[in-house]
């Protein structure tokens, strides 16, 4: 039985494994979609950008600053920063600049209802009246070209969502946040990518993002019951037949975490609200007709990526045990998959983050790469808390709460350009 | 008991688990590569070179109109931080940045090996190479000439049979291009392939027809298969065809149009929207599309089809591009394989 156990878990390994290899290998050599990035000139249409904001006193007037100096019509684009309940000065700043910009700025200060990202966006939209509208979190930065380039996707009839580039600008800082820029970098240079290449399901990531109202509406708006609406939202447009667009050259600068425990709970978050997802979608997905077999096969995979955290465990465990009970593995066959897994399995994701620091031209960083078996190992840990408080906490009748992630941000970030950027004044 | 062995053994397992660390750990000390990665913080102005250029080329002009050496030389060539005379005796290679205070004709066959600057019209010999050219007025190029990185005129730009424009080319006003030029990126209000001036045409399209809104549904309708529009017919709100499109002759569509395969405009056709393929795209004789065309393989143009109004310019994108002569696209083409002019 614990064989069998072991088997299927080796199994589940070596799909995500042929999965990482797949966009790694298609991001290196493959055809590149870049459909829409070349969009310039067109008839713009008006967008919103909403940004989600609770206690960011820290961050937000950095944005507010990097959206008025966009390069969009002015006239077609409304700037709503969306105070969550903010306990900090962020309503102070947000007023200081809508009396300094009383026609660009409209403000949205929720003092009420649901906390999270999705209900307090879900409120917010009760004042956009524009067809697209984009959304950023308040730690973001934006270039100027970042808002035609996320409006370009919307001139195809079918997209949903678009999503952007998530680029760290405090990577300096610590070993975690270097850690955390080739993590990022795997994830969106490789990954999302790849799936965008391949015709299957990039993500809607929450943020340097952008949706469109009336596919919004189609859905049923924003669930303010989620823990990642980000995933939530992905799935039901793909469900209901919306897609959704990656487009790598819109990049954004972002903070990560500075500190291990606050990116524990940012990752435990991310996992629960994955998981969530997961149970809601993953019998609908490989059902729902007008979908076609790589984004019946692809969604459900992306569904399952943080089980994989205590599958992997559960897998060690089962190792161990099995090694020490003196469990019968005779077959040539199983060894020399072991060996292969070993050599090659194993470090598929490594080889994405590799692949993505060759594709950023980066030079010293990749040399990181072992060091991010750390982060690796956090997450796994941390992945699997989530997934077992998920299944334990219905029982003990505690509810999911909705944590912010933490920021560290002292000073007005600044980038000085040319190449490589400096990050100065963090 | 032996001590040196189990020793070695255990330095030896240590230096194999800790060696493969050691370019992670130095990196980390010194944190070498430690800067955010640069991000695209430019607007992607197809004039921004020529914006660096222009301030270069005055500064320098500006310098050697107060040598006396130069002070009546209609052209100049800044070369090594030294300014010579630029004769068309030069003819043939051409090294240094090229400074023309007014109007110039250049020779037949010249390389330039660097840019060229001119404060008045320029007109070109044929079969000249050009790395990239500035023209705060208009720039002809004759038959066969080559520009290798970028040109922008301030006025229009007219390039002869067979020109090849490498990188980007852009103008103020309009651009003309005649059968066999190639291109990659172009953006100009107009955008005309003729055959001789004679051709040159106004938009059909006024801004009044133009400028209407169009209130259609928000959703757009989905077909699992093929989509076709019957000639002379028209219809409202946007669509989404798995299989291909056909619109026909003299048809109508208010919305925007996305095919997973081929997508046909017979002629006269008129779309308010914007075109999606993730195969090609074949715009009929005097077809009118006033949205971006977006096509994942090729675009084709027809003669008398117009991309874009004077008003509300457009862009067209797609790996291999081909406009016919006769045919005008109000704002970007954008080749990312091969574009060109057909005969």
């Amino acid at each position: 039985m614990l064989l069998y156990l072991f088997g299927t878990v080796i199994l589940l390994t070596c799909i995500y494994t042929a999965r990482h290899y797949c966009f790694t290998f298609n991001r290196l050599y493959g055809k590149q979609r870049h459909p829409y990035s070349d969009i310039d000139c067109a008839d713009w249409p008006p967008v919103t950008v909403l940004i989600a904001a609770h206690n960011e006193e820290k961050v937000i007037a950095d944005i507010l600053k990097a959206l008025l100096d966009v390069d969009y019509p002015q006239e077609h684009l409304t700037i709503i920063p969306v105070n969550d309940r903010s306990t900090d000065g962020t309503r102070d700043i947000i007023d200081e600049f809508i009396h300094e910009h009383p026609a660009r700025i409209t403000p949205f200060h929720r003092v009420g209802g649901k906390p999270g990202k999705a209900a307090a966006l879900k409120d917010a939209m009760r004042m956009v009246e524009t067809e697209i509208v984009l959304v950023f979190d308040a730690d973001y930065i934006p270039g100027r070209a970042l808002i035609r380039q996320l409006v370009a996707p919307f001139f195809d009839p079918e997209v949903g969502s678009v999503m952007g580039r998530v680029v760290p600008i405090n990577v300096g800082k610590k070993l975690l946040t270097r850690l955390l820029d080739l993590e990022r970098s795997g994830g969106y240079q490789v990954d999302q990518q790849a799936r965008m290449n391949l015709g299957l399901v990039p993500q809607y990531g929450g943020t340097v993002a952008g949706i469109r109202t009336s596919a919004l509406e189609e859905i049923g708006g924003w669930d303010e019951g989620t823990l990642a609406e980000d995933t939530d939202l992905t799935y039901r447009l793909l469900l209901a037949g919306w897609k959704t667009v990656y487009q790598n050259r819109a990049e954004c600068y972002e903070e990560v975490p500075e500190r291990w425990p606050v990116r524990v709970r940012q990752i435990m978050r991310w996992a629960k609200g994955h998981n969530q997802a997961m149970v809601k979608y993953c019998g609908t997905i490989l059902k729902q007709p007008g979908l076609t077999i790589r984004e019946r096969l692809d969604g459900f995979l992306l569904l399952g990526v943080y089980l994989m955290g205590p599958v992997l465990l559960l897998g060690w465990g089962l190792a161990v045990w099995l090694f020490y009970s003196g469990a019968e593995i005779n077959s040539q066959i199983a060894v020399l998959a072991l060996a292969g897994f070993t050599t090659l399995g194993n470090f598929a994701a490594f080889f994405e983050i590799a692949a993505a620091a060759h594709l950023d031209h980066s030079r010293a960083r990749v040399r990181l790469l072992p060091l991010t078996f750390l982060g690796f190992t956090v997450s796994l840990i941390s992945v699997s808390r989530a997934a077992f408080q998920q299944v334990v906490d219905p029982i003990l009748r505690k509810e999911l709460v909705w944590e912010k992630t933490e920021r560290s941000r002292t000073q007005e970030a600044v980038v000085e350009s040319g190449d490589p950027a400096v990050l100065r004044g963090m | 008991m032996p001590v040196l062995e189990p020793l070695a053994l255990i330095a030896a397992t240590t230096a194999f688990a800790v060696l493969p660390l050691g370019p992670a750990l130095l990196e980390s000390r010194r944190s070498r590569d430690a800067a955010a990665l640069p991000i695209r913080r430019d607007d992607d102005n197809i004039r921004n070179f020529a914006e660096t250029f222009r301030v270069f080329s005055r500064v320098h002009l500006d310098r050697a109109a107060q040598l006396p050496a130069f002070t009546h030389s209609a052209a100049v060539i800044a070369h090594k931080g030294e300014f010579r005379a630029f004769e068309n005796a030069d003819a043939g290679n051409v090294r240094g940045v090229v400074l023309c205070r007014a109007d110039i004709s250049f020779g037949h066959g010249v390389i330039f090996n660097d840019d060229v600057y001119c404060a008045g019209t320029l007109i070109g010999g044929t079969r000249n190479l050009y790395r990239a050219i500035l023209g705060e007025e208009d720039i002809c190029l004759a038959d066969g000439s080559q520009v290798l990185r970028w040109l922008h005129a301030a006025g229009s730009v007219s390039l002869g049979a067979g020109c090849v424009l490498h990188g980007r080319a852009s103008a103020e006003f309009t651009m003309y291009l005649r059968p066999g030029c190639t291109f990659r990126r172009m953006h100009a209000p107009l955008i005309a392939a003729i055959r001789d001036e004679l051709e040159r045409k106004p938009s059909r399209h006024s801004q009044v027809e133009q400028s209407e809104h169009v209130a259609v549904s928000r959703f757009p309708s989905r077909l699992d298969g093929y989509f076709y529009l019957p000639a002379g017919s028209r219809h409202e709100g946007s669509v989404i065809a798995r299989g291909r499109a056909l619109l026909g002759a003299a048809s109508c569509l208010e919305g925007n149009l996305k095919s997973h395969r081929a997508l046909q405009l017979s002629e006269q056709v008129e779309v308010l929207g914007s075109l999606v393929s993730t195969s090609s795209i074949y715009l009929g004789e005097n077809c009118f599309v006033r949205g971006p065309i977006i096509s994942e393989r090729s675009v084709f143009v027809a003669p008398g089809a117009q991309i874009g109004t004077p008003e509300n310019l457009t862009t067209i994108s797609a790996p291999r591009i081909t406009i016919s002569p006769g045919s005008i696209i109000h704002g970007t083409v954008w080749a990312r394989d091969a574009g060109e002019v057909g005969g």
